[in-house]
C-alpha cells in the first residue's frame, strides 16, 4: 500500500492565539519533505495533530486514510520523534524501546537490531537520565523505526546531533524516503534541510507559504541561489 | 480485548523497568512491617485494662504508611510522564486514551494489592510476638485463628485498602498530572479525617464518609457504632468493615472515572 499524509484545513486555536491557520498540504512518499517555519510558526502543533495528540479547532490530519487515532496500531503506520528530551529518566534505552515494542506488538528483536542501528549498542542499559541530547536524539530515532513504519515524521530531529550525527541521520532519511516511504521533518533552521530535502513545505504563524521543490523555492530568490534568502522573503513578506 | 493487553504489556513493562519502582515497592512492604511492629511495640496491658482491644488492628498499624507509599506510587506512575513528556510517546503508540489508563491503573492496583497483601501478613506474623511479649496473652487475648473469615478479612483487607488508594492515586494524577499535586491530594483525604479530634461527631461523619471509612476492614472486634477510640483502635468505630471498604472502593472508582474523562481530549 502506497503510504498517504493529508493535511486537510488543519486549524488549532489556543484560546485566542492561532498557531494553525486553515493549513492544507499533501506530503508525497518517496521523497524527503521539510516542513519549514521560524519558531511558533506552526510546525510541532501540526505533527501533534497529526499524531492524535492535539485535537484540531478545525480540520483534520489523514495518514494512510484514516485519522492517526482510529489507527488499531499505528505505530505500524507512523513513527515520529517530538521531543527528544521527553523520556522517563529512570528507564534504560532498552526498556524504553521495549514498552513501545509491547504496546504496538513489535517484536522483541526488534529492540536490539534498532538499538544496534542507531549506535547505542555500548549504552542501552544504562538510564537515559544520563544520556546526552545526542544520544536521546538516536533513542528516539530509534522508537520512531521500532515498527518500520512507511511513515516517518521528525520534529527538529538535528538538533543536539554532532556533524558525524548529521550526516547519519539524512543518509537514513533519504533512505527511506527512496524506499518509497514518507519522510517529513520540520526545522527552523533552512540550511538543515538544504542537503537532505526535496520539496518544502513552509508555514509562517500556522499558514501556508509554499509547498514546492526546492527548487522551485530556490527561484523565488532574486539570484536563484540561496535558499535561506529565498526562505526569509517567504516568512517576512505580507501574504499576497 | 488483545488491544488492552497490549496496553496492560507496555505498562507492565514501563513500570518494572524503572528503578524508583521497585524500590517504592519494597518500601512499601518494608515500612508496612516496620511501622505495625513499631506500634504493637509501644502498646502494652499494662496500665490499660479495657479487655476489648482490637488486636488486628493494632498488628496491622503499618497500614497508614502502606497508604502512602502506595499513594506515591500511583501518582508518580502518571505524574512522572506528565512530568517528563514521555506521555506524549505514551498516547501517540496508544491513541486509544482510556486503555492506556486502565492498563497504568490495572498494573498499580495488582502490584500495591498483592505488595500490600503480603506486608500486612508480614506484619501480622512480626508484630503478634511483640504484642504477645507486652502482655497480650492468652486467656484474655488468645492469639487471633488465621483461618477465621474475620481474621483473614482484616488482614487481606489491609491489603485490598493499600491498593485501592494506590488505584485512586493514578486517577487523581491523571487529572492533576503532577505527582506533587496529586500525592498531597489523597494523603489528605486519608490523613485528616483521622486527625479531626475536635468534635467526636464530625470526626465520627468523616470517618465514615472519607477513603479513609477503608481502615474499618481492620476491624475484629463488635463495638457499637461510635465507639470511642481506644489505645489500640485510634479510630471510631463508626462504620461496619465492608462498609468501609466500599466507601474507599467507590472514592477509587470516581477517580479513575475523573481520571478517563479529563485525559480523553486533553491536547498533550
Amino acid at each position: 500500500m502506497t503510504p498517504s499524509l493529508s493535511v486537510e484545513g488543519l486549524t488549532k486555536r489556543y484560546g485566542r492565539v492561532v498557531a494553525v491557520d486553515d493549513l492544507t498540504f499533501d506530503v508525497r512518499p518517496g521523497l524527503v519533505t521539510g516542513l519549514v517555519g521560524p519558531n511558533g510558526s506552526g510546525k510541532s502543533t501540526t505533527m501533534r495533530c497529526a499524531l492524535g495528540l492535539v485535537e484540531p479547532t478545525a480540520g483534520r490530519v489523514v495518514v494512510d486514510g484514516a485519522r492517526y487515532a482510529d489507527l488499531p496500531a499505528p505505530l505500524h503506520h507512523v513513527g515520529a520523534l517530538l521531543d527528544a528530551d521527553a523520556v522517563h529518566g529512570g528507564l534504560s534505552g532498552r526498556d524504553h524501546l521495549r514498552w513501545i515494542a509491547a504496546s504496538n506488538r513489535v517484536a522483541a528483536r526488534r529492540v536490539d537490531e534498532l538499538i544496534e542501528a542507531v549506535g547505542l549498542a555500548g549504552a542501552a542499559g544504562r538510564s537515559t537520565g544520563g544520556y546526552s541530547q545526542g544520544m536521546r536524539q538516536r533513542l528516539g530515532i530509534a522508537a520512531a523505526l521500532l515498527a518500520d513504519p512507511p511513515i516517518l515524521l521528525f520534529d527538529e530531529p538535528m538538533n543536539g546531533l554532532d556533524p558525524g550525527g548529521m550526516v547519519w541521520l539524512r543518509r537514513l532519511l533519504r533512505e527511506r524516503a527512496a524506499e518509497g516511504r514518507i519522510v517529513l521533518l520540520s526545522s527552523h533552521l533552512m540550511h538543515e534541510l538544504r542537503d537532505v530535502a526535496d520539496r518544502l513545505v513552509v508555514i509562517h504563524r500556522g499558514r501556508l507559504r509554499a509547498d514546492a521543490t526546492v527548487e522551485e523555492v530556490l527561484a523565488l530568490d532574486a539570484g536563484g541561489s540561496s535558499l535561506e534568502s529565498a526562505y526569509l522573503r517567504l516568512v517576512s513578506e505580507p501574504r499576497p | 480485548m488483545s488491544a488492552i493487553r497490549a496496553a496492560v504489556a507496555s505498562e507492565w513493562t514501563k513500570a518494572w523497568a524503572a528503578r524508583g519502582t521497585r524500590w517504592a515497592y519494597v518500601l512499601l512492604a518494608g515500612l508496612t512491617v516496620a511501622f505495625s511492629v513499631f506500634v504493637a511495640s509501644a502498646t502494652s496491658t499494662v496500665g490499660g485494662g479495657g479487655g476489648d482491644d482490637d488486636l488486628l488492628v493494632n498488628a496491622l498499624a503499618g497500614i497508614l504508611p502502606g497508604v502512602i507509599v502506595a499513594a506515591a506510587i500511583g501518582a508518580a506512575a502518571i505524574g512522572g510522564e506528565y512530568g517528563s513528556g514521555m506521555i506524549a510517546s505514551t498516547f501517540a503508540a496508544t491513541p486509544r486514551r482510556h486503555r492506556v489508563l486502565l492498563a497504568k491503573a490495572g498494573v498499580v492496583w495488582a502490584g500495591t494489592t498483592a505488595v500490600g497483601i503480603v506486608a500486612a501478613y508480614g506484619s501480622y506474623f512480626a508484630a503478634r510476638p511483640v504484642q504477645r511479649a507486652n502482655g497480650y496473652v492468652g486467656p484474655g487475648y488468645p492469639d487471633p485463628d488465621l483461618t477465621d473469615p474475620t481474621i483473614v478479612r482484616a488482614i487481606v483487607g489491609t491489603g485490598i485498602v493499600i491498593g485501592l488508594v494506590g488505584l485512586m492515586a493514578v486517577g487523581v494524577g491523571a487529572v492533576v498530572k503532577r505527582t506533587t499535586v496529586a500525592l498531597p491530594i489523597v494523603l489528605a483525604s486519608i490523613v485528616l479525617p483521622g486527625m479531626a479530634a475536635v468534635d467526636p461527631s464530625a470526626a465520627r461523619l468523616l470517618q465514615r464518609w472519607s477513603p479513609l471509612a477503608g481502615f474499618a476492614i481492620q476491624h475484629t472486634v463488635d463495638r457499637p457504632a461510635g465507639a470511642q477510640p481506644t489505645t489500640t483502635s485510634p479510630l471510631f468505630y463508626g462504620v461496619a468493615p465492608l462498609a468501609g471498604l466500599a466507601v474507599t472502593a467507590g472514592y477509587a472508582a470516581i477517580a479513575v472515572v475523573a481520571g478517563l474523562a479529563a485525559s480523553r481530549r486533553r491536547d498533550i
